[in-house]
């Protein structure tokens, strides 16, 4: 066990042979078509063995992380070193086995998958790539290998939207749910160069320190939380079509979630008390409260599951930027094991079936799944969340708090309404469903990995300060490095408010939405400008695409101006004119020279050229010119002989 | 033999070939594979000389020196260092792909061979001359075949933007060699070769011009820049490239932006660092302003366009811009980046041009979405534009996702080696400019994904059955992509061998 320890390539080799083995069945995968699930299988539980091992290797060792560190871009000896590395730590091999986990609920819901699409590879691959993604970055060492892991949870994202393609609205959405994660992921990537500029290498097993550079650390955060969350591009999530709202919360939410959690819950501990992580923790907050009014008023659950989802993510990250990890993870499990049983119970009641006994009985079971869905998210007692919870409220849970509290309840709130009342809207779908057991039970495991007893060692998932009722020690502190869990000074008032708000957000779901009549649905339909502005996800799709148009008329303009009229009219016009001008000035002149020089020579050259062609022409008889001129030539020599 | 191989290719390109009454489909045959294996054992020349340098040394390598023209102290002198290595590389890698890439070419396929061959010459010369006289004259000597294979094998307009291109390339040169006489007489002895004009030699050196004092490394540089800023290009003075663009044919417009466009670079970069470090030094900030402007403007006009050739021209723009920045920046970081970012913009824009060229010959048409308004007329001329290629051909579109993926820099992709250094080393020196390199790439990555969807991904748009990559094909694009993702993964042995280089020219600026 301990020459795992040596080197990190019994890890890296399965993770990045998972990408490639996705990578293979996308290529390939139309030549062995009933080789898809299979394979997809054996990957995930050869990473799920990697994790395995590699947790009997840090219980050996006494929970002691191991990393290796590899100079990549700059020499790792320099401060602005971009470096690769691998860290084993209980936190990443936890992150890694969660993943595993989510992995198996997808395939086992394979059926589903492959019912969506004529190439269901293309589901397995994303399946594959995307749960290799999320491993690399929580097995990283450095910013850079968990920004690879991105990459390829991006890349899954846009796998999984495969089956849509082909249509343009699809088409439409896959690609703004492409970009939208690559902008976050960018404008992250430019905030860690810029803090390697000023020397912060971003390497985990060191502290940071980020505030020496202001300027990249919001840069980092605000990355990071754009491509977590994508509040101001949900157009890819508003839109009526699109895939399986289990690929699509898995694949497009859920796991890139994961892999950008691996990093903010590496770089929280320098960012606790930084203004960067607190503003922009608010700002979630707030967008939260927006998507959690979003989709209350959405009329089809699955825009209302992915809107809860965004919504659920920014509390999480709230949670994480205001009081820490211990508040982030449960809330960020909780959320995850909701939005999926949601997903697996929606889309096995959408189903349909006959009405036999037997798919009576699954329909109850996933409508149970339904209610079990929005109790792992919402924090109902017993869950890991309602831990997360507690703990978001409880250092605003003073008078000064007051403010603070009010807007985190809200938010909650809507989160919990939207939640419950999702759970009654995908029980209400149908009452009898084929969907196989397998793909009914499967998403158990999440529900399982959600009661806080495996976490927090309590019974009921630290819903009790001072660990009354723990039966075990507590995994989560061990995973985060977090002590002090139950010493929380305003604990009953933050308890009190939760359950009051799981009380209310109860009552509300069930008046709204259990009854005959979905009063959100009507309040909707009916609703005027407001209403349509807030279900249409506060226009930031019509702004976002007139901010396009904007841009597109300056590129054009530009074009216009500057290529076609000046360079391909007016220059060139110019230039023409220019020598044309110059060419008749010239020609000009040298006219007036040559009637000028032609004047010229007639004045002194006529009478001697004329007399010459007169001699030449025979029109003078020239001997005898040349006879007299000889004869006075003669006589003027004698006579001047003589004198 | 790397520089003379493909002239010896092209002039035999003249004499063997098809004649009158013989097989011409055999002469043909020989002809172009004579093409191909001229190329591409030079290129093995080529990359065995690059991996043949010794990493850590600064100094110009595998040197040749031969006197030229003794009289005025003209050199042949050759060599290879950090700055030029990576064109080298870049060169070997596309023109052997040019050639496989006109393998079909129906009109005068031996002279498009023999021009294009002349150019991977000139253009190798170019970037390991030491003597600026000899650079001169290979760059020179790389403007011409423009003339003739755009001209000739280009669009509609192909004259106009032939002759176009020739004049606009041959005031550029009338600048630089203006600039390298200049040089040339300020010194004594007179000299053209750069190791004995660099380290500041000129500096001091003045110039009277009509009774007033000019310095010589103020004017020369000046010269030298708006020289290359003609060919290089460099906004306002694009025109001419992006009308060549849209009517020369796809392979002259790769060599054209993703050769030429590079080595204008270098040539600018290591005049500047070498022969007028102080100079550069003062004139950096208005380097990283034209710099900014151009990767500023050139992703505003992209994300206009609705063809892929156009796109592809402000593409390039946008990323002379960036390699302006990191040259400017002057911070080792900034300038391994530029120097660095020359072989990848150059291996991105030829893998771009690639796929364009490729949809050109399938579908007959790089439009890939309608102008405003301009929907009934398209549809009444039968006009198809491309979309939802990836269903037909998805060879092509996994080529061009690798191909987008590096031009906007994604972690894992060579794009981002040479985008990462530059923001590093540009940061503390002109954050405004990194904010700027912020606000670009935000909009490439939109406009790059709107066109993959717009061309790849949807209902097919164009009609008829498009093919996708054949064997021939996949083994000419296969080394661009290679490149794009193992210098993306494992870029060190090339940062190795430019930054030593880099490091020293700087320390002559500060």
């Amino acid at each position: 066990m301990l020459t795992l320890a040596e080197n990190p390539f019994p890890l890296l080799l399965p993770v990045l042979g998972l990408a490639g083995i996705g990578a293979l069945l996308l290529a390939r995968g139309r030549r062995m078509p009933r080789a898809g699930r299979g394979v997809a299988w054996a990957g995930i539980l050869l990473l799920a063995g990697v994790a395995i091992l590699y947790l009997r290797l840090l219980q050996e060792t006494g929970m002691q992380p191991h990393y290796w560190r590899y100079g990549w871009i700059w020499p790792k000896e320099e401060p602005s070193a971009l470096t690769l590395g691998v860290l084993v730590d209980p936190l990443s091999v936890t992150g890694v086995l969660v993943t595993v986990l989510i992995s198996c609920v997808l395939l086992f819901q394979g059926a589903l998958l492959e019912r969506e699409t004529s190439f269901p590879q293309r589901s397995f691959a994303a399946v594959l790539i995307g749960a290799a993604g999320v491993s690399l970055a929580w097995f990283s060492l450095t910013f850079w290998f968990a920004v690879l892991g991105l990459v390829f949870c991006l890349l899954s994202g846009f796998v999984a939207f495969g089956s849509k393609w082909q249509s343009g609205p699809g088409a439409r959405m896959a690609a703004s749910a492409a970009w939208q994660r690559g902008w976050g992921l960018l404008v992250a990537t430019v905030g860690a160069l810029i803090l390697a500029n000023a020397g912060v290498a971003l390497f985990w097993a060191s502290p940071l320190r980020m505030e020496v550079d202001q300027l990249g650390a919001w840069v980092l955060v605000a990355g990071l939380f754009f491509g977590l969350q994508g509040f101001s591009s949900l157009g890819w999530s508003m839109s009526a079509e699109g895939l399986s709202a289990l690929a699509r919360v898995a694949l497009c939410q859920i796991f890139p979630a994961w892999g950008i959690f691996a990093v903010l819950f590496r770089i929280q501990p320098a960012l606790h008390e930084d203004a960067a992580m607190i503003t922009i923790a608010w700002i979630a907050v707030l967008l939260s409260v927006l998507s959690g009014l979003a989709g209350l008023f959405q009329t089809s659950w699955r825009q209302a599951l992915t809107l809860w989802t965004v919504s659920g993510l920014g509390i999480a990250f709230g949670a994480l930027g205001l009081v820490g990890a211990n508040a982030a993870m449960p809330l960020l499990l909780g959320v995850s094991a909701g939005a999926i049983l949601l997903a697996s119970a929606g889309e096995a009641l959408e189903g349909g079936g006959s009405t036999s006994h037997a798919n009576r009985h699954r329909a109850l079971f996933a409508k149970g799944l339904s209610f079990v869905g929005a109790a792992c998210g919402t924090g109902v007692l017993g869950m890991l969340s309602v831990g997360g919870f507690i703990r978001a409220f409880e250092p605003w849970a003073t008078p000064e708090g007051a403010a603070p509290l009010f807007f985190l309840a809200l938010t909650v709130l809507l989160f919990s309404t939207l939640g419950w009342r999702m759970g009654w809207k995908i029980a209400q779908l149908a009452n009898f469903t084929q969907a196989r057991w397998d793909a009914l039970i499967s998403p158990v495991l999440l529900a399982l990995l959600s009661f806080g007893v495996w976490w927090t060692g309590e019974l009921t998932g630290g819903a009790f300060p001072g660990g009354e009722d723990l039966v075990s020690g507590s995994w989560l502190e061990t995973v985060l490095g977090t002590r002090g869990a139950f010493a929380m000074a305003n604990f009953q008032t933050a308890a009190t408010l939760h359950w009051g708000i799981l009380v209310a957000a109860l009552l509300l779901g069930y008046w709204s939405t259990g009854r005959t009549q979905d009063h959100w649905s009507r309040w909707a339909s009916r609703g005027g400008l407001v209403v349509r502005f807030v279900s249409s996800g506060y226009g930031t799709g019509a702004f976002g695409a007139r901010l396009v148009r904007l841009i597109e008329l300056a590129g054009d303009s530009m074009r216009a101006w500057i290529d076609q009229k000046i360079w391909n009219r007016w220059i060139p016009a110019l230039i023409s004119g220019a020598i044309g001008v110059t060419a008749e000035a010239v020609s000009a002149w040298d006219r007036r020279r040559g009637q000028w020089v032609g004047a010229m020579a007639r004045r002194w050259f006529e009478v001697p050229v004329k007399t010459l062609q007169l001699i030449q022409c025979g029109d003078l008889q020239w001997y005898l010119l040349f006879a007299i001129g000889s004869g006075l030539a003669i006589l003027v020599h004698f006579l001047r002989v003589k004198a | 033999m790397m520089i003379f191989l493909p002239l010896l290719g092209a002039a035999a390109q003249a004499v063997i070939g098809p004649s009158a009454g013989e097989r011409p489909e055999a002469g043909a045959l020989v002809s172009k594979w004579l093409a191909l294996i001229s190329s591409g054992l030079a290129s093995v020349c080529a990359m065995s000389l690059v991996v043949s340098m010794s990493t850590g040394v600064a100094d110009l390598q595998l040197t040749e020196t031969v006197s030229w023209v003794g009289s005025y102290a003209i050199t042949y002198e050759m060599g290879v260092d950090g700055l030029n290595s990576l064109l080298v590389l870049l060169i070997a890698v596309v023109f052997p792909v040019l050639i496989a890439y006109e393998w079909r070419q129906g009109l005068g396929q031996r002279g498009m061979h023999g021009l294009l061959l002349v150019l991977q010459s000139a253009f190798w010369g170019t970037v390991c001359a030491q003597d600026l006289f000899l650079q001169l004259f290979f760059w020179g000597l790389s403007a011409l075949p423009f003339y003739f294979l755009m001209g000739i094998w280009g669009g509609a307009r192909r004259e106009e933007v032939a002759f176009r291109t020739v004049i606009m390339t041959a005031i550029g040169n009338a600048l630089l060699f203006a600039a390298v006489v200049i040089i040339y007489y300020s010194v004594e002895p007179h000299t053209f070769l750069m190791h004995d004009l660099a380290g500041n030699k000129l500096a001091g050196k003045t110039l009277e011009f009509f009774g007033s004092e000019l310095s010589v490394p103020v004017v020369a540089l000046s010269l030298i820049g708006a020289g290359l800023a003609f060919r290089a290009p460099i906004w306002p003075f694009h025109g001419w490239f992006t009308a060549a663009a849209e009517d020369a044919p796809c392979s002259v417009f790769i060599a054209l932006s993703a050769v030429s466009v590079p080595v204008a670079t270098h040539i600018f970069l290591r005049a500047g660092y070498s022969l007028f470090p102080e100079t550069l030094a003062q004139a950096a900030p208005v380097l990283v302003l034209i710099g900014a402007v151009n990767l500023v403007v050139g992703v505003i006009c992209a994300t206009a366009q609705k063809s892929l050739k156009p796109l592809l021209a402000y593409l390039c723009l946008s990323e002379t811009g960036l390699i302006l920045i990191g040259t400017g920046a002057l911070t080792p970081p900034a300038a391994v980046g530029a120097v660095y970012n020359q072989l990848m913009l150059g291996l991105g824009i030829a893998g771009f041009g690639l796929f364009t060229g490729i949809l050109e010959q399938r579908a007959g048409s790089v439009r890939f979405a309608d102008e405003a308004g301009s929907v009934d007329l398209a549809a009444k001329s039968g006009f198809a534009r491309l979309g939802g290629v990836a269903a037909q051909a998805p060879w092509i579109a996994t080529f061009a996702g690798v191909v987008v993926g590096s031009l906007i820099g994604f972690p894992g992709f060579a794009g981002f080696v040479g985008n990462a250094l530059i923001v590093i080393g540009s940061y503390t020196p002109h954050q405004g400019a990194v904010a700027i390199c912020i606000a670009a790439i935000l909009l490439a990555t939109f406009c790059l994904f709107t066109m993959y969807r717009e061309v790849f991904l949807g209902k097919p748009q164009h009609g008829g059955e498009l093919t996708d990559l054949g064997a021939r094909e996949r083994a000419f694009v296969f080394p661009v992509v290679l490149a794009l993702v193992v210098f993306g993964f494992y870029p060190k042995p090339l940062l190795d061998l430019v930054r030593p280089t880099v490091l020293t020219l700087l320390s002559t600026t500060k």
